[in-house]
């Protein structure tokens, strides 16, 4: 080697490369007619249409507000891993359909493009999550319900957007290294399957169901008295070891995901 | 005296053997006849690429001069695509190192190195739902070049026709998408062009167009363009220089024109009488292929006009005289000993 210094010199300069959220606009740029937030939308229209009729059998009962904290995560458990899926395995199949892997990966670093891609899904689900608890409380407040204070909505986005996060590295990762989008989309609907029986599971299984830490996180607790027929509902202290646990997988999956994309042969 | 004024064996002789080496030359020969000063875009040293037990690419130490289309040229499976990869860095070597553009290719510094690189590996890469323009709009910013790129090169590709402005590409055909992919790859005149069988999948006329493109890039961007195929007679339209790899191994590189000059030439005649015509003529032997032609080594126009006239002397009329030479296939298999053709 005659040290890079030297030979560099025949390289004339290139012009600068883009930074990373340059980078995520070209991911929104790629996904231009995919129709990605359309489809997040439906899903969430329908999401909120099956909280608004669960919530409205509610205020006949109660007008407490933790009603709906309690019941949204349910709602949750069941759309939003799908959700997740879907948004993810859109940004990620781009690739895979117009075999630009190898393209790519001479243009931009596979740590940048396999960021980018998390970023945008992470950006798009944010935007997911801020609208479905703005319009929860919303159509709360339409049928009658108390207001939720915004300190539990802030603790209800944090909880259900590390869900969608976890279930979006999960199935970002499958993208990458699995181009069959069969296999991605299989394990949204697996989860959102589990997500309806999710209440049922005894603790000790719920925790392996990611679906479940929608409703673990839940701040809302329920008990419901046979002999009278009544429920009550209380204030629980927000299981921020479950949120560890969930960031802690999501961190893991993102690193392990990362290191073997970036190691990828193509 | 008859045979004494005939022309000696080494003037007029036949030689079955090619003029340097022959089909039994080495088959690793690394005959590169290149200049000590010819300047290199791509160099390889020792190239390996090993998956378990199975060898892909086997030393092989590319030669590629500034300016030159280089045709890399083997069958299919022979370890071109694996070593256009390493070259990009998209497959890592197990052995032996690459320079282009004169800097040493490391993990380091290869998207450094690549942004004066344009490729085209196995089958163009676009985005079906978008356009041909969006497309390269996201090249062009991957790349950080001005907008007016895209208009040069889908200038260059013949894809700047207004009634495609709108068209998705996952509407094109085939030959359009390798356009547009060759257009993505010229984004930013890179000095080398790496295209991995840019005509696979083409119509005649699109091939015609791909390769009439592929031969004038050197003159009108200064670039160095490798051209992988497998195909003898592209690489021969196209290429000035040429690497021949069998089986991950490098079996021959170096111009063109020194693989042709390896071919036999000789001289077919016929005459009115064939035997006596042998006797003349040292170093004559009948044409194996044909009995009605005796067979001599090919010869200058002076030579063929005295040779001529000595036989004529001699009552021996001369019905045929035809020139010959090994076409580039005969010499390709000469050199890789494959029975088969490509």
């Amino acid at each position: 080697m005659t040290g890079d210094k030297d030979a560099l010199q025949i390289i004339p300069p290139a012009a600068r490369r883009p930074g990373m959220v340059r980078q995520v606009i070209l991911e929104f740029e790629k996904s231009k007619r995919k129709h990605l937030w359309l489809i997040c939308a439906a899903m969430l229209g329908v999401l909120l249409l099956w909280f608004g009729y669960q919530s409205a059998r509610q205020v006949e009962v109660t007008t407490d507000y933790r009603v709906l904290l309690y019941s949204l995560p349910t709602v949750n458990a069941v759309f939003l891993p799908l959700l997740s899926a879907v948004v993810a395995s859109t940004v990620c199949d781009v690739e895979n359909r117009a075999n630009t892997w190898k393209q790519l990966l001479t243009m931009e670093r596979a740590e940048d493009l396999f960021c980018a891609k998390w970023l945008t899904c992470a950006l798009v689900l944010a935007v997911v999550v801020t609208v479905e608890v703005a319009a929860a409380s919303v159509i709360g407040g339409g049928l009658g319900f108390q207001s939720i204070p915004a300190s539990e909505c802030f603790v209800l986005w944090v909880s259900t957007l590390a869900v969608c996060l976890f279930v979006a590295t999960v199935v970002e990762c499958l993208c990458l290294f699995i181009a069959n989008q069969f296999v991605p989309l299989v394990v949204g609907v697996a989860l959102s399957f589990l997500g309806l029986f999710s209440m049922y599971l005894p603790p000790a299984i719920s925790v392996f169901v990611p679906s479940s830490y929608f409703g673990l996180m839940s701040t809302v607790g329920m008990s419901y008295n046979a002999a009278t027929g009544v429920i009550t509902w209380s204030t629980v202290t927000w299981p921020v070891g479950y949120l560890a646990l969930i960031a802690l997988l999501t961190a893991a999956t993102f690193v392990i995901s990362l290191r073997a994309f970036a190691r990828k042969e193509l | 005296m008859v045979g004494s004024v005939m022309y000696p064996v080494e003037r007029l002789g036949i030689s079955s053997e090619p003029r340097r080496g022959g089909a039994g030359f080495a088959r690793r020969a690394t005959n590169t006849s290149f200049e000590p000063r010819d300047r290199m875009a791509v160099t390889t040293t020792g190239l390996t690429k090993r998956y378990g037990d199975a060898c892909v690419v086997d030393r092989v130490s590319l030669a590629v001069p500034e300016r030159a289309v280089y045709g890399f040229l083997g069958p299919n499976g022979a370890g071109k695509s694996t070593t256009m990869k390493m070259l990009l860095g998209l497959a890592h070597p197990t052995e032996g190192s690459a320079t282009i553009l004169g800097t040493p290719l490391t993990p380091k510094n290869r998207l450094e190195v690549l942004r004066h690189v344009g490729s085209l590996i196995e089958s163009p890469s676009c985005y079906p739902h978008l356009t041909a323009r969006e497309n390269l709009e996201i090249v062009r910013q991957l790349r950080g070049l001005p907008k007016s790129e895209i208009d040069e090169v889908l200038k260059i590709v013949r894809l700047d026709d207004p009634s495609l402005r709108r068209k998705r590409v996952g509407n094109y055909s085939l030959g359009m998408r390798q356009r547009l992919g060759i257009a993505a790859a010229l984004m930013g005149k890179p000095p080398l062009l790496l295209l991995d069988e840019p005509t696979n999948g083409l119509d005649p006329s699109g091939i015609h167009e791909i390769r009439a493109l592929i031969k004038d890039l050197p003159r009108m961007f200064d670039m160095t363009v490798v051209v992988s195929s497998h195909l003898l007679s592209e690489v021969d339209q196209m290429a000035d220089h040429v690497g021949i790899i069998r089986k991950g191994q490098m079996v021959w590189q170096g111009p063109l024109a020194d693989l042709h000059a390896r071919g036999r030439h000789w001289i077919a005649l016929r005459t009115t009488d064939n035997a006596h015509a042998l006797e003349l003529l040292s170093g004559a032997q009948a044409d194996p292929d044909d009995a009605s032609y005796l067979r001599i080594k090919a010869v200058d126009d002076a030579v063929a006009a005295r040779m001529s006239l000595c036989l004529a002397e001699r009552g021996v009329g001369i019905i045929r005289m035809e020139e010959h030479e090994d076409s580039l296939e005969d010499i390709f298999l000469a050199i890789t000993g494959m029975e088969e053709t490509l």
